[in-house]
C-alpha cells in the first residue's frame, strides 16, 4: 500500500465523513420510519430537532468534499513522480482498476451531496416540511455511495504497486490504442466542436426562452459533452499540442491551473442547470447561465487566441 | 388567539432532566392581559419562550392565531416573531455598543422599511415613552427606567399583536414599576394581547388585569 502524508490526509478525512455520516444515517433512518409532521409527541419534536444534525453533517461533508476532490487530484498528480510511467494523475488512476470507478464516484457524490443540500433548502421553504421523508431516504442512499467511495479509495491505494509500470496520459488518451477513447479521438474535430457549440446554443436558447426542462436536460448532457470536447479538441489548444488530450494536465502549474477553474465552473453551471428541472429559482438559473458562459468563454479563448497569433488552426 | 395544548417541556442538564412544564393546557383570548404568577422555576418564563417560538415543547402544541408555531422551522419561527411578538426581557437585553435609536430599530432592519417610515415610528414611540431626547445616547449611559423604556420601544416598534414581558419590574424601584404599569395599561387599551410573567405583587391588584394564572412546579394552580 502506498502511504504518503497526502494519501493519509485523504483517507483520514474520508473516514471521518463515514463516521459522521453514520450518525446522520441513523437519524435519517429514524426519520424515514417514524416521521409524521402532524404528530406533537416527544419523538416527533426530537426528530425535528435532530434533522438539523443531519443538515450540519451533510453541509460539513459537502463543503470539505469539494476541496478534498481537488486535493485528491493534486495527490494523484504528486504520486506521478514515484509511479513508473505516469506523467500526471491519469497514469496514477490507471495504476489500479479501481481508479476510474473511484474518480467517477467521487464526482457523482459531490453532485448528489449538493443536490441533497438544495432539497433540504427547498424543504425548509415550506412550513409543513414536505420533503423531510424524501431527503432522509435520499441520505440513506447517499451514505451507501459515500461508504462505497471510501472503501474503493482504500482498495485503490492498497492496490497500487509503485514498482509496476503504467501508461502515461499520452498513451491512454491516444488515437492509436484500441480503447473507446481512441475511437472517440479519431473522430474529426468538426464533429466534436459542432456538438459542443450545438449544446451550448441549445442552452442559451432555452435560457432566453425560459424553457426549464430543456435547459435541465441539456445541462445534464453538457457534462459529458464538455469533458469529451475538452479531451478531444479544446485541451489540445491549451497544451498547443495536437496529440496531447489529457484532462488532468490542465490542472498543472504549466497551464496556470486552468483545469481547476474549468471543472469548478462546469460543476456550478451544470449542477444549477440540472436543478432547474425541479426548482423554479431564477437566481440559481442565472448563476448556472453565468458559469456556463464563463466556461464556454475560457475554452473558446484558447483556439481563437492560437488562430489570432498564428493565422491558422492547430490541425 | 393563544392556545397551549397538553404542553410539556423538559430541560436537559448534566446528569438530570428538569421538567419545567407538566401537561399544561391554556387558552388566552385576543386583547386579554394575563399575569403568570409563580415562584422562580415555576415555568413562567418557559411559557413565554414557547409562545414567542424561542423554544419548542418536548410534547404538545402551541397555537397562535391558528398557526402551529411549535412546528415551525427556525426561519419561519423568526418571521413569526418579527410579525407578531414584542418581547420585554427581565434584563432588557439591549445592545450596549449601540445608541438608543439603533436599539429601537433592530426589529425593523429585516423588514427593509423606508428611512422616513422608520424615523416616524421611532419618533412616535420615543415621545410616547419620553425618551425622545435620549435617542442618540449610548444605552450604557441610561438609568434602569430609561433602559426599560428603550426595551419597551423596541418591543413595540414592529407593532406586534402580542406583547410578552418577563419579570419586567424585577430591576425597577416602586416609582418606575408604577410607570411601567401605566405603559402596560395604555397598551391594553389598544387591544394588544399581553402576557406578563412576574412574582411582583404589584401586578396582582391591578383592576385592568383580566386573569391571573398561578404556576407551581410546572403545573397550573388556578
Amino acid at each position: 500500500m502506498l502511504l504518503s502524508p497526502d494519501i493519509i490526509a485523504n483517507l483520514l478525512v474520508d473516514t471521518l465523513f463515514v463516521v459522521y455520516g453514520a450518525i446522520a444515517f441513523w437519524v435519517s433512518l429514524q426519520v424515514v420510519l417514524k416521521w409524521d409532521f402532524f404528530r406533537s409527541d416527544e419523538q416527533q419534536y426530537r426528530l425535528a430537532k435532530r434533522i438539523y444534525l443531519v443538515l450540519t453533517i451533510t453541509k460539513y461533508i459537502l463543503f470539505l468534499k469539494i476541496p478534498l476532490l481537488l486535493f485528491f487530484i493534486y495527490t494523484l498528480d504528486h504520486l506521478a513522480d514515484i509511479i513508473n510511467g505516469a506523467m500526471c494523475a491519469v497514469g496514477v488512476i490507471d495504476a489500479s482498476p479501481y481508479g476510474i470507478y473511484l474518480i467517477l464516484l467521487k464526482i457523482l457524490n459531490v453532485y448528489l451531496f449538493a443536490f441533497w443540500i438544495v432539497l433540504n433548502d427547498e424543504d425548509y421553504r415550506h412550513k409543513d416540511l414536505p420533503y423531510t421523508s424524501l431527503k432522509s431516504l435520499f441520505f440513506l442512499f447517499l451514505y451507501l455511495l459515500l461508504t462505497a467511495e471510501v472503501v474503493l479509495e482504500y482498495l485503490y491505494f492498497v492496490d497500487i504497486d509503485p514498482n509496476s509500470l503504467v501508461d502515461c496520459c499520452g498513451a491512454i488518451f491516444s488515437s492509436s490504442t484500441n480503447s473507446w477513447i481512441s475511437l472517440f479521438l479519431s473522430l474529426p474535430n468538426f464533429y466534436i466542436y459542432t456538438t459542443f457549440y450545438a449544446v451550448v446554443a441549445g442552452l442559451i436558447v432555452s435560457y432566453l426562452l425560459k424553457v426549464r426542462s430543456l435547459y435541465a436536460v441539456l445541462s445534464a448532457l453538457f457534462v459529458p459533452v464538455a469533458i469529451l470536447s475538452l479531451i478531444g479538441y479544446f485541451g489540445t489548444y491549451i497544451y498547443e499540442l495536437p496529440t496531447h488530450h489529457c484532462p488532468f494536465c490542465l490542472m498543472q502549474g504549466d497551464y496556470h491551473y486552468v483545469g481547476y477553474f474549468l471543472y469548478a465552473f462546469l460543476f456550478v453551471a451544470t449542477f444549477y442547470g440540472m436543478l432547474t428541472a425541479f426548482i423554479d429559482d431564477k437566481r440559481k438559473w442565472s448563476v448556472s447561465f453565468l458559469f456556463l458562459i464563463l466556461y464556454v468563454g475560457i475554452v473558446s479563448y484558447y483556439p481563437l487566441h492560437y488562430y489570432m497569433l498564428n493565422g491558422k488552426w492547430l490541425y | 388567539m393563544i392556545e397551549l395544548k397538553s404542553v410539556t417541556k423538559n430541560y436537559k442538564t448534566p446528569g438530570d432532566d428538569v421538567e419545567a412544564l407538566k401537561d399544561i393546557s391554556l387558552h388566552i383570548k385576543e386583547g386579554e392581559l394575563v399575569v403568570l404568577k409563580g415562584r422562580s422555576g415555576s415555568g413562567k418564563s418557559t411559557i413565554l419562550s414557547l409562545i414567542a417560538a424561542l423554544a419548542k415543547p418536548t410534547s404538545g402544541e402551541v397555537i397562535v392565531d391558528g398557526e402551529h408555531i411549535s412546528k415551525l422551522s427556525d426561519d419561519f419561527a423568526s418571521a413569526f416573531r418579527l410579525q407578531n411578538i414584542g418581547f420585554i426581557f427581565q434584563r432588557y437585553n439591549l445592545f450596549v455598543q449601540m445608541n438608543v435609536f439603533e436599539n429601537i430599530i433592530t426589529p425593523l432592519i429585516p423588514l427593509g422599511l423606508a428611512k422616513e417610515e422608520v424615523e416616524t415610528r421611532v419618533e412616535a414611540l420615543s415621545k410616547q415613552l419620553s425618551i425622545e431626547h435620549k435617542l442618540h445616547q449610548s444605552v450604557r449611559l441610561l438609568s434602569g427606567g430609561e433602559q426599560q423604556r428603550v426595551a419597551i420601544a423596541r418591543a413595540l416598534v414592529n407593532d406586534p399583536k402580542i406583547i410578552l414581558a418577563d419579570e419586567p419590574t424585577a430591576n425597577l424601584d416602586a416609582k418606575l414599576s408604577k410607570e411601567f404599569i401605566e405603559h402596560l395599561k395604555a397598551l391594553k387599551n389598544k387591544n394588544r394581547t399581553i402576557i406578563v410573567a412576574t412574582h411582583d405583587p404589584l401586578f396582582f391588584e391591578l383592576d385592568f388585569v383580566d386573569r391571573i394564572i398561578e404556576l407551581d412546579g410546572g403545573k397550573l394552580c388556578s
